[in-house]
């Protein structure tokens, strides 16, 4: 159906059949940032139709179904508060960030809200540590209080995948570099977007204390890996926005959608970490992911 | 070109070259992005490990963790883990490393240089490693590096033949609080109380331990009986820390001090009366880093260390004072440069009315690059050189290319020339000699090899050594004072592998030789070969468990023929307690040392050969 959407680069089969006279909108937030406009793009390239606005009061129309985008942690917050007519998804915020952005709306939406993530899923992370060391190894995981619902997904992935797994819950007021050493037994550090983690006067340290152990760290952005973690699973624009049309077409036929990771993801690896840590990274491992059609 | 002027060059090329770089590299980005966008982690993760594959010779890392499951309690027992090396006891207390060659002259070893943090550690003067004095706890050793020949130019001064480089647990690495208590069952222990701190941008790392040598087993000297074997007790505070001085800078201060005590013994038979000993050491070191760019760093180290030993007979009192610059750039993945200079001063100082016997300083340059300039090869050159005051500029040069010819495979070629020490003395201080002509040169042929699927770390190589003009006692009368002016070619092969085939378990093999294989004079009997093994597996698993078998053995031919076995069974158990972690751990010993030409007893036996067993238990418990 995707691939469909993508020929035709037409409206989901499932908001057509929803009866509506003619294509109902996705309409996506988005504020004046580059990124910004380069979601806005990408949505319009593969939905021509798909609306992109940058005030809230122009963003929503009551008078025709549509489905409401919102890309960014302030994209989401200002939608949550403008309470959209009509099925909301959040693109391109971290999990925990959605979480708390919910919890904080406070009182109940009307409508469905529903998210794609902005981090690749545990499963796709433990895919790669796995090709990445073609065996069985123990991975470490620090989760704080914002990302300890975290544990089943991620015990559930490591044994999708044959992988050892060591988790420590760390409380805000610990120094995270320090609590590291409860994972030293592990070969992997598999980072979660835990903003009291992972924040950004804690990862240098973090990497540096990683290194020092010989400890590979798998991030869970593009930036991490520019910043020194050896690879990542993660999601472009593009692959984010392919998501969009089967989620949109369930929403529109009143079928409860969960907040996802990217369905369709890829990998990026750091080659100057790797040859440090005398890893070989080979063709299979780059061309790991699950591409959209 | 004169000495002094080809000084002059490589001074002023290892402080240029990197400018100079730096500034090619500026003027490309223009069309490149830099090197941080491009993939580059920052210099300060990658001053931290190095590819095994581009490594200018074998060298061989052993990390915590082994150290850990392994149940090693000192750092001697920790030495015994690399190949080529074994430890041989002097007498009393004092344990020498002996990697083969440097038993030319076994009382006193001094060409292996001991680094911590990359401050050497050897003491002035004698040019000693007295290992059971250095200044760390087993506890705190995050890794080992240990690289064998006089490669280790580019790791800053004094190549020898072999240098051992221990890397300290990082102050933000280090628990809150932890304790630790281990006891054997000949009288040893160890006791280890520290902490990590962080206040405000300084992380610190406070430990104090008093360590009791007791259990270690090492073979002696020909005709040293197990009854000449006697304690030494070492306490020693040590404090490390780092701070962050804005988003570019670190300051980093490590401290120490020791204090130690040997006890004394009552004259066996031909074994002279040993008076019990004390000496106090110290340790100072500054390092101020500063990252010019993510790419780029420069750093400045100061160190001051100073003896005082307060032994009944002895007067002397040692110290050494050294300052460096040094500049590391990576110039792009390809390319990875760092040189340096710097300055030391060592002085032996007598308390008596004479005044000081030897106040030496020495200048020193140095520069080392790593190139990849295409896919297949890796070249590791290096350059380091020498100006003792008056003795001539002293270089020594290195360089390795390292061809990669196939997944996970390496072939590397060698070759390196360095002097010990050029601003040490000889060893015995009434003769005013210096021991600068020592030079050591090193050809090699290496292989790597890295199997991800098993986990699979291989590193074998067949070397040879030319050993010239060195300063050895008559190996027939090694306590006249007499002193020899000898040389050796030696050849060896050296194997070490490591494998983590599973989450659970892991494993390690290394074996060595070395032969003579020339030299004069001809019948030189103070150094025929040296055999060393070791090898072990490690199981641990989820529930804390760790069970861990190793074996060590040696047999070399020093004057006399020695042989040395050790079994090492280790059972240990993490668990949680109150919100701590705690860890259990006992370690069974078997070993069996054999000295051929020992004299034998009145009973019949012969008093250098020995076997027996050790029982060693540790907890220790950390929050």
């Amino acid at each position: 159906m995707l691939a469909a959407l993508a020929a035709t680069a037409a409206w989901p089969p499932g908001l057509r059949a929803a009866g509506a006279a003619r294509p109902p909108a996705l309409r996506l937030l988005v504020d004046e940032s580059d990124s910004a406009r380069q979601i806005g793009a990408a949505l319009q390239n593969r939905y021509p139709s798909a609306r992109v606005d940058t005030v809230v009061q122009s963003w929503m129309r009551p008078d025709e179904p549509a489905v409401y985008l919102a890309a960014g942690p302030a994209g989401l917050q200002a939608a949550l508060e403008a309470k959209p007519p009509g099925p909301l998804i959040s693109l391109f915020v971290a999990s925990p960030a959605f979480t708390r952005a919910l919890r904080s709306a406070g009182m109940p939406l009307k409508h469905a809200v529903t998210a794609i993530h902005a981090e690749a899923s545990p499963h796709s992370q433990m895919r790669l540590i796995r090709q990445l060391y073609a065996r069985r190894v123990s991975v470490g995981v620090l989760l704080g209080a914002a990302t300890a619902d975290m544990r089943a997904q991620l015990q559930q992935a490591a044994q999708a995948a044959d992988l050892g797994l060591v988790i420590h819950v760390i409380e805000a007021a610990d120094n995270a570099v320090r609590e590291l050493a409860a994972l030293a037994s592990t070969q992997v550090l598999l980072t979660v977007p835990d903003p009291d983690i992972y924040s950004p006067q804690n990862l240098r340290p973090l990497l540096e204390s990683t290194y020092r152990r010989g400890q590979a760290a798998i991030g869970f952005s593009t930036a991490m890996v520019r910043a020194g973690t050896l690879a990542a699973a993660y999601a472009t624009i593009e692959d984010v926005i392919a998501q969009v049309g089967g989620m949109a077409d369930l929403l529109l036929d009143g079928k409860a959608v969960p907040p996802q990771h990217p369905l369709y993801w890829r990998t990026m690896v750091n080659d100057s970490v790797a040859r440090s840590l005398n890893l070989i990274v080979d063709s299979n491992t780059r061309a790991l992911g699950n591409l959209p059609a | 070109m004169s000495r002094r002027r080809l000084f002059r060059c490589a001074l002023a090329m290892a402080v240029s070259l990197p400018v100079c770089l730096a500034q090619a590299q500026t003027g490309a980005t223009a069309e490149q992005p830099p090197a941080d966008e491009a993939g580059l982690p920052s210099l300060s993760l990658t001053r931290l490990r190095w590819a095994a594959a581009d490594a200018a010779t074998s060298t061989t890392v052993i990390e915590a963790r082994t150290l850990r499951h392994f149940g090693v309690q000192s750092l001697t027992q920790a030495l015994r883990l690399v190949s080529g090396a074994s430890l041989l006891r002097i007498g009393g207390s004092d344990i020498r490393l002996d990697s083969g060659i440097e038993g030319l002259n076994l009382p006193v070893v001094r060409r292996v240089n001991l680094l911590i943090d990359g401050v050497t550690v050897y003491r002035a003067g004698y040019s000693q490693l007295l290992w059971p004095m250095v200044p760390v706890t087993i506890d705190d050793i995050d890794r080992l590096e240990v690289t064998r020949g006089p490669n280790a130019s580019g790791a800053g001064a004094d190549p020898g033949v072999m240098t051992v480089h221990i890397f300290t647990r990082h102050p933000s690495d280090a628990q809150r609080a932890q304790l630790s208590a281990a006891t054997g069952s000949t009288g040893a222990h160890n006791l280890t109380a520290r902490t990590g701190l962080s206040i405000g941008p300084t992380a610190v790392r406070l430990t104090a331990n008093q360590y009791r040598s007791g259990d270690d087993d090492e073979p002696g000297l020909s005709g040293l009986t197990r009854d000449a074997v006697t304690s030494l007790t070492s306490s020693r505070l040590t404090l490390r820390s780092e701070t962050a001085l804005g988003d570019q800078s670190t300051l980093g201060i490590d401290m120490a001090h020791l204090e130690a005590k040997r006890d004394a013994l009552e004259a066996s038979g031909d074994l002279p009366a040993r008076p019990l000993a004390r000496g106090r050491d110290g340790y100072a070191s500054v390092l101020l880093r500063h990252s010019i760019s993510p790419t780029h760093e420069i750093s400045l180290a100061a160190n001051y260390w100073w003896n005082t030993p307060r032994a009944v007979v002895a007067t002397l009192g040692r110290s050494r004072t050294s300052i460096e610059l040094r500049d590391t750039f990576v110039g792009s993945e390809r390319m990875r440069l760092e040189s340096g200079i710097g300055a030391r001063r060592q002085r032996w100082v007598s308390r008596d009315p004479q005044g000081p016997l030897d106040d030496a300083w020495a200048g020193y340059a140095f520069a080392g690059v790593v190139a990849r300039p295409w896919e297949w090869l890796t070249v590791n050159s290096g350059l380091r050189a020498d100006d003792p005051e008056g003795r001539g500029l002293v270089v020594s040069p290195r360089t390795a290319l390292s061809f990669h010819v196939g997944r996970g495979q390496a072939l590397r070629l060698g070759w390196s020339s360095g002097v010990w020490a050029p601003d040490g003395q000889d060893p015995r201080p009434l003769l005013p000699r210096s021991i600068s002509r020592e030079r050591v040169d090193s050809t090699e042929v290496g292989y790597v090899l890295n199997v991800p699927e098993w986990g699979l770390q291989l590193d074998a190589r067949a070397y040879r050594n030319r050993l010239t003009d060195q300063v050895v006692p008559p190996p027939n009368a090694p306590s006249t004072g007499q002193l020899l002016e000898v040389s050796g070619r030696y050849g060896g092969v050296d194997l070490r592998a490591t494998a983590d085939w599973s989450a659970d378990w892991s494993a390690f093999v290394a074996m060595s030789t070395l032969r003579r294989i020339g030299g004069t004079p001809d019948d030189d009997r103070s150094r025929r070969y040296l055999d060393a093994y070791c090898g072990g597996v490690s199981w641990h698993n989820g529930g804390g468990w760790n069970l861990a078998l190793a074996f060590y053995g040696a047999a070399g031919q020093a004057g006399a023929l020695r042989r040395t076995q050790r079994l090492d069974m280790t059972v240990g158990k993490s668990f949680a307690v109150a919100g701590a972690a705690a860890r259990v751990a006992v370690v069974y010993s078997q070993f069996a040392n054999t000295a051929d030409d020992t004299a034998p007893d009145d009973d019949g036996a012969t008093s250098g050969n020995y076997r027996g067993d050790l029982l060693y238990a540790k907890v220790e418990i950390g929050f």
